[in-house]
């Protein structure tokens, strides 16, 4: 997995490419509780991907709740590769509604995945 | 009920004849519904789609009538609902004999209904009779079954696939399902190679980013499965993880419950009975004013996912049913067939009264009562378009109802005939339906006797062994074409001629063409079966089409070529009610010709007109027509105009003209029956009122013409 971390102000951008599975989901970890940590609004940017596993989708779960406590932002830059969005409708993961109880303005990363969900 | 008041005697004695009238309809729907099941099944005995709807249909038969207090046929389509759940069960295969003495049943069923409905009385001892057929082929069956099938089936338990069920299913794998190598996600993939499956993640037990750990599951999964494949297939899913996860399955939708509707059930009793929600909690939302999945979510009794999780269960399930049931229940309603014909009837005379009105504005020459005539005619104009369009049904029911005939008698005569059809979805008005039922039974009885060869004659003449009777429906602008083709051996026309000269509907030496002695087929009285069955071939049949399609506004062709087969094909206007019509007059009196019959109009001049054998003709551009004198027709009184007109018409595919004084042009129609006085009016089928408030006479034009060619042939008998 390759990553790149810059920040802006208030602001940091977060590049992802590769695989978003469990060997790399602690790295992952780290860049998202700094980017935490150092700003208010983390814009995510997955560039390619090839696999994505549970692991790493309850990370961008938890980084976005987490960011959702402290009143930040967690979004998505642009729309996921196909593969990406593929995953999170595998997963289950895509919302239709709303998201969990912490996301009072509908900004749950699952809510942005098109496609026929459930199925 | 002895003890009941008086008043709530009556009220119930009511109700239930508010729920019989309901019923009735429905009642032979379903009757419909049974017939067509089994007939399915009878091509495919272990098409499960078919034994499910046939015991609906009995099923919802008896649950009706127990509600219309229909004893006895609650009585026995329960009896009949108990044998053929061995068929549904598997336990006793859909044989022939099997299916034979259900129809039978169904026959009876439908004779106790009838009693119910249109009075008279059922033999009791017939339907215990069908039953104890019933039960006892049932046995025999079932036992023939375990000697022979049962083995087989142990060797093969893919033989029949079971029905489809819509599962349940709650995944919850351990916190440390990646440390032993399982990706859940694989197994919900698995799950979906099983058939169509809804998926929801819940994902509340996520922990902010400082209590995360990479390798724990948090994620456990609600899944909604519709499958064939039995709940074995289901549980190897999980077979890896069955010992460290949590697999709860239900089933919650059958395909062939019998309790099917298309509702399924509310929000807050499946949560109840996912365990997502106390029936206290339920009971407390409730009374909010509310959405119940909305009170839910902002009280935080119950997270979002797990309401949106029984949402889409509830919804998958409704899609499910409503696609059994074949209908979206919300965008149809069930409206009493009289209530339809008043409304039609409401809408003539609408139509008549805007006639009047724009008649009565153009005579005023007052330019805004003009306008708002105008106004009146447009909208007149959609109301009847409207409302003749809500009367159209599909051919498809009468379609459906000749398997069973085709069936029965190809049996009885030792012949193997398949009914195929096309363009059941063609509409028609509803009484058009109703009156084609009796001349395309006895076009298709004619079919299966005459014109179908039994299998050996067939196989020698090198034609597949079962015969094909093809009946199809397709819209012709205002007219709707049903043909009904058989591979048979078509038409014999020197049996077809042979038999007219001895019935002396032929002189020995007449000149006719192949064509016109085909169409003698339907000339009254004429048969050319060697024998008289109880089929076909008492020589009242065609005839009796002819003239019902005639009564119906419509034509009817021939064509037939030896060896291959005979196609008849039937012309009907799509609606009896109104017509376009094709106003005339002859003196003060008004006539009107079907527009759908009219060719052309030239004026009769002493130039262009003739008389040969008695027949009046007229040159029209090198063709020579035969002409009818309606003056002379119905004796009307005072002298022609010097230039007369002539309506040309195509009658059974010739041309006959008919002389009248003047042409006034289209107009639409509202049949109005002559009433009993008149009915015996040869040549009239109806009449209509003028927008000035008179009546004009509805040509029966074919009648017209058999009326002419009668008299000629006794003018032609009386001279010698």
């Amino acid at each position: 997995m390759q990553t790149t971390f810059s920040q802006s102000g208030n602001k940091s951008y977060i590049t992802l490419e590769g695989d978003l599975t469990l060997p790399n989901a602690e790295a992952l970890k780290g860049i998202f509780t700094k980017a935490l940590q150092e700003s208010d609004d983390v814009s995510v940017a997955i560039v390619t991907v090839e696999n994505v596993d549970l692991s790493c989708l309850q990370l961008l779960c938890s980084a976005h709740r987490s960011a959702m406590r402290s009143k930040k932002k967690v979004t998505f830059i642009g729309s996921p590769p196909q593969a990406f969005n593929d995953a999170v409708e595998a997963t289950g993961l895509a919302r239709g509604a709303a998201g969990c109880k912490l996301d009072d303005g509908y900004s749950c990363l699952w809510m942005s995945v098109k496609g026929d969900r459930h199925e | 009920m002895s003890d009941m008041p008086k008043d709530n005697y009556d009220s119930t004695e009511n109700i239930i004849k508010e729920l019989r009238a309901t019923f009735r309809e429905e009642a032979y729907e379903l009757l419909a519904e049974l017939e067509s099941a089994l007939l399915e099944l009878e091509k495919n005995p272990k098409d499960k789609e078919q034994i499910g709807r046939a015991f609906r249909a009995m099923h919802t038969i008896k649950g009706s009538g127990g509600a219309c207090e229909f004893h006895d046929i609650v009585s026995f389509t329960h009896d009949l609902e108990t044998m053929f759940d061995k068929v549904r069960s598997g336990k006793v295969a859909a044989t022939r004999k099997i299916i034979d003495i259900t129809l039978l049943a169904r026959d009876h069923i439908k004779a106790m209904l009838n009693s119910y409905y249109q009075g008279g009385s059922t033999d009791e001892t017939k339907g215990k009779d069908i039953i104890a057929q019933l039960k006892e082929l049932m046995s025999q069956t079932a036992m023939q079954e375990r000697a022979v099938i049962a083995p087989e089936r142990r060797t093969s338990p893919r033989d029949a696939p079971p029905l489809a069920k819509t599962y349940r299913i709650r995944f919850r794998p351990s916190a440390d399902v990646f440390d032993q190598g399982v990706n859940p996600i694989k197994l919900l993939d698995e799950l979906r190679e099983l058939g169509p499956c809804k998926i929801v993640a819940q994902t509340e037990a996520i922990p902010f980013l400082e209590d995360f750990d990479p390798r724990t599951n948090y994620t456990y999964w609600d899944v909604i499965l519709t499958t064939s494949h039995g709940m074995n297939a289901i549980q190897d899913v999980f077979i890896f993880v069955k010992d460290t996860a949590e697999v709860k399955i239900e089933v919650i939708d059958e395909e062939d419950s019998p309790d099917d509707e298309t509702s399924y059930k509310y929000l807050g009793d499946i949560l109840v009975e996912r365990g997502d929600l106390t029936p206290e909690d339920m009971k407390k939302s409730l009374k909010a004013k509310k959405l119940i999945g909305e009170v839910l979510v902002e009280t935080g009794v119950v997270p979002t996912a797990k309401v949106e999780s029984a949402l889409v269960e509830q919804q998958h399930v409704r899609d499910l049913r409503e696609r059994r049931h074949g209908v979206d229940a919300t965008l149809n309603i069930r409206v009493a067939t009289s209530k339809l014909d008043i409304l039609a009837d409401l809408v003539g005379e609408l139509v008549t009264v805007q006639a009047r009105l724009t008649q009565t504005a153009l005579d005023s020459g007052m330019s805004a009562l003009i306008s708002i005539a105008e106004e009146v005619e447009r909208l007149t104009g959609a109301i009847r378009e409207n409302t003749m369009n809500i009367r159209m049904l599909p051919i498809g029911t009468t379609f459906s109802k000749f398997k069973r005939h085709v069936r029965d008698l190809s049996a009885e005569l030792g012949k193997e005939i398949e009914l195929t059809t096309n363009g059941a979805e063609t509409e028609l008005d509803k009484t058009v339906i109703e009156r084609l039922g009796d001349p395309l039974v006895h076009i298709i009885r004619n079919c299966i006797d005459h014109g179908i060869e039994r299998p050996e004659e067939r196989m020698k003449a090198g034609k597949p062994r079962r015969g094909e009777i093809h009946l199809s429906a397709v819209h012709s602008g205002a007219h709707v074409l049903i043909s009904i083709r058989d591979d048979g051996a078509g038409l014999n026309t020197e049996a077809i001629r042979a038999k007219a000269i001895e019935k002396g509907l032929l002189q020995p030496d007449a000149l006719v063409s192949e064509q016109a002695l085909r169409e003698m087929i339907v000339a009254p009285g004429f048969s050319t079966a060697a024998k008289v069955t109880g089929v076909s071939g008492r020589g009242v049949g065609m005839d009796v089409v002819k003239k019902a399609i005639d009564a119906l506004h419509g034509a009817l062709e021939i064509s037939s070529v030896r060896g291959v087969g005979t196609t008849i094909t039937l012309k009907l206007p799509l609606t009896l009610a109104i017509i376009d019509g094709f106003l005339t007059r002859i003196g003060e009196e008004n006539f009107i010709f079907p527009l759908s019959l009219v060719d052309e109009c030239v004026e009769l001049t002493r130039e262009n007109a003739f008389s040969k054998g008695g027949r009046h003709l007229i040159d029209v551009r090198g063709h020579i027509v035969p002409f009818i004198r309606l003056r002379e027709q119905f004796a009307i009184t005072g002298d022609a105009p010097l230039i007369e007109q002539i309506v040309i018409a195509r009658v059974d595919n010739r041309r006959v003209g008919f002389v009248v004084d003047r042409v006034i042009g289209g107009h639409q129609t509202v049949i109005k029956n002559l009433g009993t006085f008149y009915k015996d009016v040869e040549g009239i089928s109806g009449a209509t009122i003028l927008g000035d408030g008179t009546v004009a006479l509805i040509l029966d034009v074919p009648k017209l013409v058999r009326i002419t060619e009668q008299q000629e042939v006794d003018l032609a008998s009386a001279g010698g």
